[in-house]
């Protein structure tokens, strides 16, 4: 009973702390530190599906230029208001009250949960396809409509360890960390040594499915990659916050996602690369590449590594994720959270298509994420000018920041106008491209930049301005 | 937003005492986010764009 009070209380005051701006002599990271703990999230198994899917698109040449140009590109801009959560000591969901209403966060945050934690089906996918690989090497072939069912496993225990609260994801950190590591370091030596280098060097994707070609090819990896680099950003900014100053923060998130992550994409990429050169088959499967690639005892260990890191993943993004939707519902229990999450990717898993549709189900996540952190960018450097009044972002006897019943309408147009020109462009479900812009700039950074520009018009004229309540300094 | 739980309160408590201490107690104006942090942004961004486009080409 007093182990569950103790459990509780953490919760408690990481859910807490997790809405009240950090005091600066509790803000503890350096860049070293962050860089470290950042990398350890970052570094997921899903990096090597991302790397294999893109590789069935580029050569090698531009598998580097697109995955690290793209990735540093994106985090490079879009990290910068994290200079605000590190001088204020704030979540981003705070700074966006000021954007969205508190309702509209409300209603963009569970949009937002509902569009990343398909990745976690993803792990749940790579967990059971890592089991049948084990089982298979002992000479037990599970029949394919049951496979998916064993990734149920690695849901049941990621949730415990979520329910277990901080002190259980900071002892599975311990093991997910160095399994992740281990597995990266595996995955390199396998690519750059299991097929001859030059052959990697000279491979050639099969594009004759899209009509556009090399280019069209390259605007869908950075498509993909875009999502990639976006997709971190839901709960980009909780982990920086604890850092002692902004150039520490801004500079540890940087090199974690958009560096160290898209090294990993990388090996999976030439990890998939090597498997096309050896077997003539394109897999976007990592487990299914280490089974086949390396030697028995290091698939085994590699396999192994693999199911401990996506348990690890799936206990950190359930807490990560039910606290994001727990600072915009503070009454909702943060176990109620991690269940309905649980059930949520249950229910994806057990589809099992969340692979087979990763390219869709990536873009749609984009077309999301890409007009909020345009907004987000433009409010914080040309519309707030890196000034947000913290007793109005918290409703401290002021009702500054309710908007239209809770809901800041210019902050939700932009949104939906973003939106709507990414669709103009791009199918993201069925993959149809409708304008030709699409071969030169993509379709989510059009969404970016057409979000950005209508909240920044909307913000300078002069209704725009009332309305936003905005400072006359 | 008002507080309506005893847990509430003590949160909105606990929250207007920490926005008391920063407004008065630390200068929210201030960055320590130098010139040379700005300008090794710019060269991230052309650097990483430069290498987008050069993968068009190649």
């Amino acid at each position: 009973m007093k182990e569950k009070s103790n459990r509780e209380k953490l919760i408690e005051q990481e859910t807490t702390l997790g809405i009240a701006p950090l005091l600066p002599q509790e803000r503890k990271y350096g860049f070293l530190d962050a860089f470290l703990i950042i990398s350890g999230y970052a570094i997921a198994t899903w990096c090597y599906t991302q790397g294999a899917t893109v590789a069935g698109l580029l050569d090698f040449k531009q598998l580097i230029a697109n995955t690290f140009g793209i990735n540093i590109l994106v985090l490079a801009i879009v990290s910068l208001p994290i200079l605000f959560s590190v001088r204020y000591g704030i979540d981003v969901w705070i700074w966006f009250r000021s954007i969205f209403g508190l309702n509209g966060c409300k209603v963009l945050t569970v949009l937002a949960v509902l569009a990343n934690f398909p990745w976690y089906a993803v792990c749940a996918e790579l967990f059971s396809s890592s089991m049948s690989n084990l089982v298979a090497m002992a000479g037990i072939i599970i029949p394919e409509p049951f496979q998916p069912f064993l990734g149920v496993g690695s849901i049941l225990l990621g949730t415990a360890i979520a329910l277990g609260g901080p002190t259980a994801i900071q002892k599975s950190t311990r093991i997910m960390v160095p399994s992740m590591l281990g597995v990266g370091i595996i995955v390199v030596i396998i690519a750059m040594t299991s097929v001859p280098t030059s052959e990697i060097l000279t491979y050639q994707p099969d594009l004759s499915a899209y009509p556009g070609g090399r280019q069209e090819a390259y605007m869908r990896a950075l498509e993909l990659n875009i999502a990639f680099a976006f997709s971190w950003s839901v709960a980009m900014f909780v982990l920086p916050r604890l850092c002692k100053k902004e150039k520490q923060a801004y500079w540890a998130t940087v090199t974690s996602y958009g560096v160290v992550a898209p090294f990993f994409c990388f090996a999976g990429g030439v990890l998939a690369i090597a498997m096309f050169v050896k077997f003539g088959v394109m897999s976007d499967d990592p487990t299914y590449m280490l089974a086949n690639l390396a030697s028995p005892p290091v698939a085994l260990l590699s396999l192994v590594l693999v199911a401990f890191a996506n348990i690890g993943t799936q206990g950190v993004g359930s807490y990560m994720n039910a606290l994001v939707l727990k600072s915009s519902f503070p009454k909702v229990k943060y176990n109620t959270f991690v269940f309905l999450l649980a059930a949520y990717v249950l229910v994806l898993t057990v589809w099992n298509k969340v692979i087979q549709y990763f390219s869709s189900f990536l873009a749609v996540e984009t077309y999301l994420y890409a007009p909020i952190m345009a907004v987000l960018v433009v409010d914080f450097f040309f519309v707030k000018h890196q000034h947000l009044s913290l007793r109005d972002a918290y409703f401290l006897n002021s009702d500054r920041y309710r908007f239209t019943h809770g809901f800041n309408l210019i902050g939700l147009f932009s949104l939906v106008i973003g939106f709507v020109s990414a669709l103009l462009i791009f199918n993201p479900i069925s993959g149809e491209i409708y304008s030709p812009i699409f071969y030169y700039v993509g379709a989510s950074s059009v969404s970016f930049f057409t979000a950005g520009m209508v909240y920044l018009i909307a913000c300078k004229t002069a209704p725009g301005k009332s309305y936003m309540k905005l400072d006359p300094k | 937003m008002k507080p309506q739980t005893d847990f509430e309160k003590e949160q909105m408590k606990e929250i207007a005492r920490r926005v008391e201490y920063l407004e008065n107690n630390s200068n929210m104006e201030s960055s320590d986010f130098s010139r040379g942090n700005w300008i090794a942004v710019w060269c991230t961004i052309i650097g990483s764009l430069a290498l987008f486009v050069w993968g068009l080409f190649v």
